[in-house]
């Protein structure tokens, strides 16, 4: 019975108060739950400052939820970009000019528009053409109609043509003849229809002389469409 | 002797063996019987003659067809596309033709790489709806207000 008694004792004097509340802990007494409550809401609105703090790239935190966040305006500063691309475009510009002065740009090739046909030739290549032309075995021809010339550093693009006075491409007529006989057969089957041709087209043979840069790139002559007119 | 009788003979027929022979020798690499047997040889070879002349035509086709391809091809390995290339080359009247283009994808690189680049920058400026953007802003373009 004394023994009874003195637990009895222990146990009362063992309190749950208030003080020692954990603000995450689960705690079985009715008293206690308004503090549990209030310090849970505390939290929340922190970490709600805190990730609205975060979104809007804010240093520090403002613990106080009822301040609304106010988003400054996100402004660009763009440089002006003209007298940087200038200077570049001279500087390559220039150095075009140079490997065309030293003649250092070393095989050139050029997209030419030739008797209906768009043909990459350079130096030395052999272009076939169908069809008659106007010129004999032995002539020296100027292809007028450059669209593009290439080296291994730069690439010239005419829009559509390149100028005359800049680019030259020269091709010799090396032989001129028939095609191989090509058959031309019709037939309807079983309709007692049925031709035959045959047709060998004239072609010529052209050997490409040269093609070189005769003017410096970004330079143009007072008058154009001058050179080669008789008067 | 009488002339006239033989002037009025009719011409000898045609020895059949050489015309069998001008079938025969364009049929010299079929199989079986279309080699050997005229009247079998005669219709194979009429056929193959007409797809002679019908292949001209689809040899052009096919070379268009083969050049689109290989420019798509080299456009999308730098990030463009073939519609952007030649509509952009078009805005910026650069003239240059399929066969010419899938020449130079193949053979001349940096040449293709900035006529790619010469078209994303003008169609950058001039865009043209539905036309998608599948590279970055192309570097190293510069404009001056040219294009």
């Amino acid at each position: 019975m004394a023994l009874m008694r003195s637990l009895l004792s222990k146990l009362s004097l063992i309190q749950i108060s208030p003080k020692y509340l954990r603000p995450n802990g689960i705690v079985n007494s009715i008293s206690s739950s308004r503090y549990i409550l209030q310090v849970e809401t505390t939290e929340k609105c922190a970490i709600r400052t805190l990730r609205s703090a975060a979104f809007n790239n804010y240093e520090g935190v403002k613990l106080n939820a009822a301040q609304q966040t106010s988003a400054e305006p996100q402004q660009e500063v763009l440089e002006n970009q003209h007298d940087l691309e200038l200077a570049v475009t001279k500087e390559t510009i220039t150095k075009v000019n140079n490997q065309i002065e030293e003649n250092s740009h070393g095989r050139l090739f050029a997209v030419i528009h030739f008797a209906g046909k768009q043909r990459r030739v350079t130096d030395g290549d052999l272009i076939m053409v169908e069809g008659t032309h106007p010129t004999n075995v032995g002539d020296v021809i100027r292809a007028e109609k450059v669209l593009l010339l290439g080296s291994r550093d730069f690439t010239l693009l005419g829009r559509p043509l390149l100028r005359p006075d800049l680019v030259r491409v020269e091709a010799t007529v090396v032989e001129k003849s028939l095609t191989h006989t090509k058959t031309i057969f019709r037939n309807r089957r079983r309709k007692n229809y049925m031709r035959i041709n045959f047709c060998r087209n004239h072609f010529s043979i052209l050997r490409i002389n040269c093609v070189r840069l005769e003017g410096l790139v970004d330079q143009r002559p007072e008058v154009e469409g001058v050179e080669g007119r008789i008067f | 002797m009488l002339i006239t009788r033989v002037l009025f003979n009719r011409a000898p027929k045609a020895d059949n063996f050489w015309k069998r022979r001008r079938v025969f020798k364009l049929t010299a690499h079929y199989r079986g019987r279309k080699r050997n047997c005229y009247s079998i040889a005669i219709k194979y070879l009429h056929r193959a003659l007409v797809y002679v002349k019908k292949g001209r035509k689809l040899k052009k086709k096919d070379a268009i067809e083969l050049w689109q391809q290989r420019i798509s091809a080299g456009c999308r390995e730098l990030g463009s596309s073939y519609e952007a290339l030649v509509r952009g080359m078009a805005r910026c009247q650069i003239a240059l033709d399929k066969k010419t283009l899938a020449n130079l994808a193949i053979w001349e690189p940096r040449t293709f790489k900035s006529l790619t680049q010469i078209a994303a920058a003008k169609l950058r400026q001039e865009p043209i709806k539905g036309l998608n953007d599948i590279s970055p802003p192309p570097a190293g373009v510069i404009t001056r207000g040219m294009l």
